[in-house]
């Protein structure tokens, strides 16, 4: 007699896989995995070096410890380590909670560190997942932790608040830095944060790099041109000389354009910088009969005014070396074969010595009022 | 011998599901560290060799009815014109659809070990995404192409909001000129682009399967592929710059830059999204693979095959060192010859033969 | 033991039986009330009344209860009464069943099943002695629930009418609506035990007749034993071998909606003692429609089906992702809502996961003791169940105001489409886990499988996801929007038509 003829059931050997599944994730798939409540959610990192160690201020939520129902308990933790990644995990020893990076909005470091170059530390952050590549970085005017720890109407200062001290676009993070950084002819800036005489934090300077290292603090109304000329939407209010009266101006969308030119002589690169931006008459002192007559005065100031300071800070910068208006980039993509026969030497031997011309284009709006 | 099932539309869904799993891993290590700006031009390059290669399948496919009117896949010419020979031809084309879905997931390792390192157990979400694939292997060519129609609408809608949240980012002294360092990164990435080609071998299995205007299909399907590579590679090297040369995974990172209003992290989403892709490409190859042994030794049930097909993908995957056997294999050249293989010489072979043996016939009638 | 292992993994290929021969009716009064009273055996409600017609034995055979009895005395009143001018009494017959023109419903059989059949669905059955075959009555009478609107899918424009539980109502509802000789009903009795009435209704020149075919072959085959309800005979409508969670076989109590669906080419089955139509072959998408949609303007209609949609993906995908981006990917939370999410996790005692399980079995058994409890009763149990579950728990730190807020808003969404309540509470708990164990990764893979296996359904040839994939632009007026009528009604828009139909 033949054999019954059977075939596999499938209905059923799926009926069987379904029960497995979940079987197996519950019992291999859960990694024992700390609840949100069990996590320490870093807001803000602040980095010192000191005694060959560096040493992190903390400013995190615990929600494991409430103040009350709807306010996590905001503290600020201190550790330190031979290295950021050992600092970091002595973070969990001291409170028992597991650092949650992903939350995190500002990461400052101390005027010292930042000298002595952010490269090994940028790599921690940029390499571990839960570091998003959106947080904001900053130096600090000596002890970076102290920033993290300013209190303000009895209430502390939150990394968030410090972050929004500075607009947006005109803030670096981690991965504009380490753009900049890892490309090595082109360099970046960071905002610089320091405390006024009440012991409230501001933040309007900038400060410049070259490759990692800070190199260079400027002054405000530098920073002001710097952000003019790195095309930041807000560079700020610039007051300046008008006739022996003072005038102040909102500067806005700055629109800078630069240009390459080949010397034949000396074979030297130039650069025509064109910038064309909105200034915003806040302030003036000024009385004129005829609004056009003053507006042609006070563009002209400003225009002249701008131009020299622009033309200062790219002195300033390139004599340390630092690109940081991307003039080799410029080179390169408009004149390969030339920048090719220089890579090697155009931080130190030809950016220092290259010839700029800076021109300002500036439309005034606001007048308010006409002093007829 | 296959009924018309599936129409052109989701042929091209289900190569363009294949391309954006393997484009999403794209980066200069890939490439042998050069520079990917210049891969737009490779991917050009590619745009306009894939049609040559294209040729020989396309014109195999051309009227290859058999005696019944029923359509011809590759499996069944090889058997009708090399015999027994063609058997081995056929499970050499398993074997390469397998070898592709072991790049796909040794890649996705590569990917989940390197960048994310979640807390969870690897070992389970490969065992689950395998098991599912076999799954939706087993559900059909039919069913996978109309899931992935849906997850490729998905996807495509969040590729979406990202370019545009990147376009902002874009810098555009980024790009440098291309072949800055010499020509050797258009054909590394050509020489990238054109092994993971995996398509065109599926073609042979697909395109009897497919009714409409095919050559309409592929030369839209061929479009499609260079203009999202090379608008991939654009925005990543306008945002990255040279950070791109730099990053693992460079496309990855770039996504991570981009945000809409609140939600940032628009990169995990999209990883969700990969995740399903690589679930479709592992059931579409394992689906193919399976056709082609059971058709070439036509006794067991196609799901018998198909389950322990997954099992030796468990099995290669889940041993490191195996895994490692087998990337390494990817990175040689042994893939761009089995890319070949089965894209060009074998069509071709088939083809030449095929020509000269109804030369032969023709005086006989 | 090792059978039934062995029977688990393998099946084996079954004898299918053959239906009995019928028997004919024979001349003896005497057997054929012999015949009755043998297949009741003694049952009470068996009526058999002998009476004299033209000096000939005659019976009038019913089942009690199932007859109208005015009707019936009147019947009989008028057979007895009857004088016919015949020489033979076996003529008698003949003038009773043809010149007698008090019974409009009136059939001759000539099997002792098929009476029995009849008697059985309430006619009144005439036996003659010395012939063999039978004459009968329609003169059901039986207690029906008046026709009403259905609760289960009120419509705010469309008609206030519902299927009610008799066969021949329901036939007579859609056929009232579709003045058509094309529409044809053909009915059949299924249920070996019950053998319960079941129509097939559809329009002749709108359905494939392969499609007619195969549902006839599928109810034939069909060897269920008693048929309740017409979710009985459903499963036999189905694919072979489909496992889905959801079903390709659409249910409405509107007739006004099962003749929409018959006039697009669709088949409905109608099942005695059930007021829920069957409909084949039906669509995903057809979940998300609802009869009011066609009485709006489109822009509204397709706005609602698209919000209708979006309640779809959040009633199974949100507690999944909530416990998923929560315990494995926070960083996808936005800052402020992920704040306030750990402060109220902080204070629970369990996991997220194990949380929201928590929840959702209360609220499910919440749910069914509201739902099955008298009306009164229920809302004393929703009453308890929002005290005890929403407030008292919070409060007392059990549970996460979030997870509340999650679990409620998935529970009224699951409410815009209550079709597909089943499925989505099965959905929404595999998703939790996968959620739970796998985080984001988790949540996609099982996302991706559910939407092979939706996309693998078809039904008598339609893929059960068309129109959207296969997509076709055609289908696409109405399916996730409604263009206007003006745009509907131009081509004919039969179900068979949608991309992917095999016939």
């Amino acid at each position: 007699m033949k054999p019954e003829k059977s075939k596999l059931n499938f209905q059923n050997l799926n009926l069987l896989l379904i029960f497995i599944l979940p079987v197996m994730f519950l019992f291999f798939g859960i990694k024992k995995q700390s609840e949100l409540h069990e996590k320490l959610m870093i807001q803000g990192i602040a980095i010192d070096f000191e005694d060959k160690n560096y040493k992190l201020t903390v400013q995190a939520y615990d929600f494991k410890n409430p103040e009350d129902k709807n306010e996590p308990r905001t503290r600020v933790i201190e550790s330190s380590g031979i290295s950021i990644s050992e600092a970091l995990e002595n973070l969990k020893k001291i409170t028992g909670l597991t650092p949650l990076y992903s939350q995190n909005k500002i990461i400052i470091f101390s005027e010292d560190l930042a000298k002595n170059g952010l490269i090994k530390i940028i790599d921690f952050f940029s390499r571990y997942y839960e570091n998003r590549p959106s947080v904001k970085l900053r130096v600090a005017k000596n002890n970076a932790g102290d920033f993290l720890k300013t209190f303000s109407d009895d209430k502390i200062v939150k990394a968030s608040e410090i972050r929004d001290l500075v607009d947006e676009k005109s803030d670096t993070n981690i991965l504009d830095f380490e753009k900049e950084v890892k490309t090595p002819i082109s360099d970046a800036y960071l905002m610089f944060l320091e405390k006024n005489s009440q012991n409230l934090i501001k933040c309007e300077i900038v400060a410049v790099f070259n490759y990692d290292k800070l190199i260079k603090i400027m002054d405000k109304n530098d920073s002001i041109a710097i952000q003019i000329l790195k095309n930041s939407p807000k560079p700020g209010i610039y007051v300046f000389d008008c006739d022996k009266n003072l005038i102040s101006c909102k500067i806005e969308n700055p629109k800078s354009k630069i240009k390459v030119r080949l010397n034949s002589e000396n074979n030297l690169p130039g650069f025509d910088i064109s910038v064309k931006l909105n200034a915003n008459l806040f302030e003036n002192e000024q009385n004129f009969k005829n609004i056009e007559l003053m507006e042609n005065n006070i563009k002209k100031n400003l225009n002249n005014n701008l131009k020299l300071l622009c033309e200062k800070v790219i002195s300033e910068t390139i004599k340390e070396s630092c690109d940081l208006f991307k003039f080799g980039k410029i080179l390169r993509n408009n004149n390969p074969k030339y920048f090719k026969s220089i890579e090697n030497d155009w931080k130190t031997q030809v950016l220092p010595n290259i010839k700029y011309n800076v021109n300002i284009e500036s439309k005034i709006s606001m007048f308010g009022m006409n002093d007829n | 011998m296959n009924q018309k099932i599936i129409s052109v539309p989701q042929l091209i869904t289900l190569f363009m599901i294949n391309r954006l799993v393997i484009s999403l891993t794209f980066g200069s290590s890939s490439i042998n560290n050069h520079n990917i700006w210049d891969c737009v031009i490779s991917s050009l390059l590619v745009f306009f060799i894939t049609f040559i290669l294209i040729i020989p399948m396309m014109m195999l496919f051309k009227n290859n009815k058999n005696s019944d009117n029923k359509n011809l896949d590759i499996v069944d010419i090889n058997e009708q014109i090399l015999g027994k020979f063609g058997k081995i031809i056929s499970v050499i084309y398993a074997f390469y659809f397998l070898l592709s879905c072991t790049y796909t997931l040794s890649n996705f390792k590569i990917f989940i070990e390197s960048v994310i390192n979640p807390p969870i157990s690897f070992l389970v979400l490969l065992t689950s995404i395998i098991i599912f694939a076999c799954y939706s292997a087993a559900k059909g060519i039919n069913a996978i192409a109309r899931a992935g129609a849906i997850i490729l609408f998905l996807t495509f809608f969040l590729l979406i909001m990202i370019y545009i949240s990147l376009f902002k980012l874009i810098d555009f002294t980024n790009f440098r000129p291309f072949f800055y360092d010499g020509y050797s990164s258009l054909t590394e990435g050509a020489f990238f682009m054109l092994s993971r080609m995996s398509c065109i071998p599926a073609m042979g299995m697909l395109l009897p399967m497919c009714f409409g205007n095919i050559k309409k299909g592929i030369i839209t399907w061929n479009f499609l592929v260079f203009f999202l590579m090379s608008s991939m590679i654009f925005l990543v090297t306008g945002v990255l710059g040279e950070l791109s040369n730099v990053k693992l995974f460079p496309i990855y990172t770039a996504t991570s830059a981009a945000k809409i209003s609140k939600f940032e992290n628009l990169d995990s989403l999209y990883l969700g999204l990969w995740t399903a892709g690589i679930f479709l490409k592992l059931s579409l190859f394992l689906n193919l693979s399976s056709e082609c042994l059971r058709k070439s030794f036509g006794r067991h049930s196609n799901k018998i095959i198909i389950f322990l097909l997954g099992i030796i993908l468990i099995i290669t995957n889940m041993f490191t060192k195996i895994s490692n056997i087998i990337s390494g294999i990817f990175d040689t050249r042994f893939l761009f010859f089995m890319t070949i293989f089965t894209a060009f010489l074998v069509p071709l072979i088939l083809l030449i033969i095929k020509k000269i043996f109804k030369f032969k016939q023709e005086p006989e009638i | 033991m090792f059978k039934d292992i062995r029977k688990f993994f393998f099946k084996t290929e079954k004898k299918q039986n053959t239906p009995k021969p019928k028997k004919k009716i024979e001349e003896s009064l005497e057997k054929t009330i012999e015949f009755f009273q043998k297949e009741f055996d003694g049952g009470a409600d068996l009526i058999i009344r002998k009476i004299k017609i033209f000096n000939s034995d005659a019976a009038i055979i019913s089942v009690d209860g199932m007859i109208n009895k005015d009707i019936t005395n009147d019947i009989i009143k008028t057979i007895v009464n009857f004088k016919p001018q015949i020489s033979n009494p076996k003529e008698l017959y003949s003038e009773i069943r043809d010149k007698i023109s008090a019974f409009p419903d009136q059939l001759e059989v000539f099997y002792y099943e098929d009476a029995l059949n009849m008697a059985l669905i309430g006619c009144a059955i005439l036996a003659l002695d010395g012939q063999n075959s039978i004459l009968v009555f329609g003169v059901q009478g039986f207690e029906v629930r008046s026709i009403s609107e259905p609760t289960s899918e009120k419509s705010q424009r469309g008609s206030r009418e519902g299927f009610v539980e008799v066969l021949r109502f329901n036939m007579a509802l859609i056929r009232r609506r579709i003045a058509n000789p094309k529409l044809k009903f053909e009915t059949m009795q299924l249920g070996s035990t019950t053998r319960t009435y079941v129509s097939i209704c559809y329009m002749n020149d709108r359905v494939e007749p392969e499609i007619i075919d195969e549902i006839k072959k599928r109810l034939k085959k069909c060897d269920i034993k008693s048929i309740m309800t017409s979710g009985c005979i459903s499963p036999y409508l189905e694919e072979e071998g489909d496992l889905s969670l959801f079903s390709s076989v659409g249910l409405s109590e509107r007739p006004d909606s099962v003749c929409g669906k018959i006039v697009e080419g669709r088949v409905a089955v109608l099942v005695d003692g059930s007021p829920t139509a069957l409909i084949v072959p039906y669509l995903f998408i057809e979940y998300f429609h609802n009869i009011d949609d066609y009485a709006m303007k489109p822009y509204f209609a397709s706005l609602n089906r698209i919000f209708k949609i979006i309640a779809f993906f959040i009633a199974i995908l949100l507690p999944g992702f909530y416990v998923g981006f929560a315990t494995f990917n926070p960083e996808l939370i936005p800052g402020e809502l992920l704040n306030k999410i750990s402060l109220a996790t902080g204070s629970t005692p369990f996991s997220l996961m194990m949380e929201t399980l928590i929840i959702h079995f209360l609220y499910e058994i919440l749910r069914e003791s509201g739902l099955r409890l008298p009306q009164n009763l229920g809302h004393a149990v929703s009453i308890v169940g929002g005290l005890v579950v929403g407030d008292a728990a919070v409060n007392a730190g059990l549970i996460g105001a979030p997870t509340i807020m999650v679990v409620a808003l998935t529970a009224i969404s699951t409410f815009v489409i209550p079709n597909l309540y089943e499925p989505i509470a099965l959905l929404r708990l595999l998703f939790i886990i996968a959620g739970g164990t796998l985080g984001l990764w988790g949540i996609m893979i099982l996302f991706a499988v559910i939407l092979v296996n939706l996309c693998s359904k078809s039904n008598f040839g339609v893929p059960f996801t068309s129109p959207i994939s296969p997509f076709g632009l055609f289908g696409m007026r109405d399916s996730i929007i409604r263009t206007s009528w003006k745009t509907l009604s131009k081509n004919k828009n039969k179900i068979q038509n949608m991309p992917g139909s095999v016939y």
